[in-house]
């Protein structure tokens, strides 16, 4: 990588660092409030109809492992994931989840064992409730469609890194009326969930699920940095543009 | 205890690895190459105990769950068979090799077609439920791009105009994604930085 990269990267961090602190340590981020998503208010309103009529809920954590770039994803998916759990602990039904990469996997079972150490469970089956169904793009999705066509479900999640197969996934949901939240990081994932879901979640929009699903304040001190970046990008590029018409650059 | 030790592992490989990218040819380069390597290995175990999972979930479905499922017993078998083989051929023999990628070719084939089918019908679909500006837009610029990954402007080239229009079209997805892999990134940064940071624990057990 050059210098010139890594300098810029350096600064980038530092800027990260500064604003962070300023919104975390000072009563600015009050000033600000989180729109709420309508998909999210949606799972949410599904999240509660499931716990009450008894039915199940899926989330699948896509096929990413952690360790490359589409990992920020798979994070995302863990939280929302954590945040699930949490909200359907008196559920009857565990929640389900699926993965396409082991290290998920292992770490969706972690999260499944707190439920039921918070629950005093005798049972100690938290391997069922999270596995892996296939470590190729179209085997994970083969492997997930049993457990998403289950007749006792009513939500499902899909968070993380999945492609244009997500299709398969939203087009059995549609036809046995299941409510289901696609959300993706992968461009033609994304383009596929649009046209085949009411409720997608499009580009960076996947980043602010953990945000909206809790009151957190590292999520919504997250998610205003992210936004002031976003500003600063797109000042950037404006800057930019305007130096190359004048002729300054 | 046990949440600061493992906080500060956590942030220390991130900080050598930032700073193996910082200083490269240096021993901090070569301590981020091995923390990747390690990464790899401990990526692997997880799969291959992910996949001992699995085959245990699938031997639950059959012999002990109330819910049964159709597809377990057909995994197991295939599951056994293929490791057998593999085990007892080895990995690089032709009929081993010849027997995994006829099977995974078949089946991954199987299922992009149904995927083409199911787009297919998702779009018609689409049209018929949302009526909004965003559709309409959405609409459009599939009739443009189809038209235009046909080639039928390239006709025209020698022709100052549409070649311009012909760029400008193709920049136009170029620029869109663009936009949202920016906003992608951004947010991916700053879930690093979470978990650098120790705001973040997915490996924590509480």
């Amino acid at each position: 990588m050059s210098s010139t990269i890594l300098s810029f990267f350096l600064i980038f961090i530092l800027i990260i660092l500064i604003v962070g602190s300023i919104f975390y340590f000072s009563s600015i981020k009050n000033r600000f409030e989180i729109r709420k998503h309508s998909s999210i208010l949606n799972l949410r309103k599904s999240i509660g109809l499931s716990i009450e009529h008894g039915k199940g809920l899926h989330i699948s954590l896509g096929k990413s492992d952690l360790h490359n770039i589409h990992g920020a994803a798979s994070l995302v998916g863990l939280e929302t994931l954590n945040q699930i759990i949490d909200q359907s602990i008196l559920s009857d039904n565990p929640p389900v989840t699926t993965a396409g990469s082991g290290e998920l996997t292992l770490l969706a079972q972690t999260k499944h064992q707190n439920v039921l150490i918070d629950k005093s469970s005798s049972t100690s089956d938290f391997h069922s409730h999270a596995y892996l169904t296939g470590a190729t793009n179209l085997s994970y999705i083969a492997g997930v469609i049993p457990p998403s066509s289950d007749e006792d479900l009513s939500t499902q999640i899909f968070v993380g890194n999945i492609g244009p197969e997500i299709g398969l996934l939203l087009d059995a949901n549609q036809k046995k009326s299941h409510f289901s939240l696609p959300a993706t990081d992968s461009l033609e994932g994304q383009s596929v969930s649009f046209a085949c879901s009411d409720d997608a979640l499009i580009g960076e929009e996947i980043f602010s699920i953990p945000a909206q699903m809790s009151n957190n304040l590292k999520f919504k001190v997250s998610l205003l940095i992210q936004d002031f970046l976003r500003w600063l990008v797109i000042a950037i590029i404006l800057f930019v543009l305007f130096f190359k018409i004048v002729g300054l650059l | 205890m046990k949440k600061i030790i493992l906080v500060i592992v956590s942030s220390l490989s991130g900080l050598l690895l930032i700073l193996g990218l910082f200083f490269p040819g240096t021993i901090l380069d070569r301590i981020r190459i091995y923390i990747l390597d390690w990464a790899i290995i401990v990526g692997a175990i997880a799969l291959a105990i992910a996949i001992i999972n699995l085959l245990s979930v699938h031997w639950n479905k059959v012999f002990t769950n109330e819910k049964r499922d159709y597809a377990s017993p057909f995994f197991i078998v295939g599951f056994v068979t293929v490791i057998l083989i593999g085990i007892l051929l080895g990995p690089n023999n032709q009929f081993f090799v010849d027997l995994t990628s006829t099977t995974i070719i078949t089946v991954e084939a199987s299922l992009l077609a149904v995927l083409a089918l199911t787009l297919s019908l998702a779009s018609f679909r689409f049209f018929t439920k949302k009526q909004n500006l965003l559709a309409i837009v959405f609409g459009i610029s599939t009739i443009i791009f189809l038209l235009l990954f046909s080639g039928i402007l390239s006709l025209g080239e020698n022709i100052p105009l549409i070649k311009a229009l012909n760029n400008a079209l193709n920049s136009l997805p170029i620029a869109g994604s663009t936009g949202i892999l920016i906003g992608i990134s951004l947010g991916a940064i700053l879930t690093s930085l979470r978990i650098f940071f120790g705001f973040d624990r997915p490996y924590d057990r509480k």
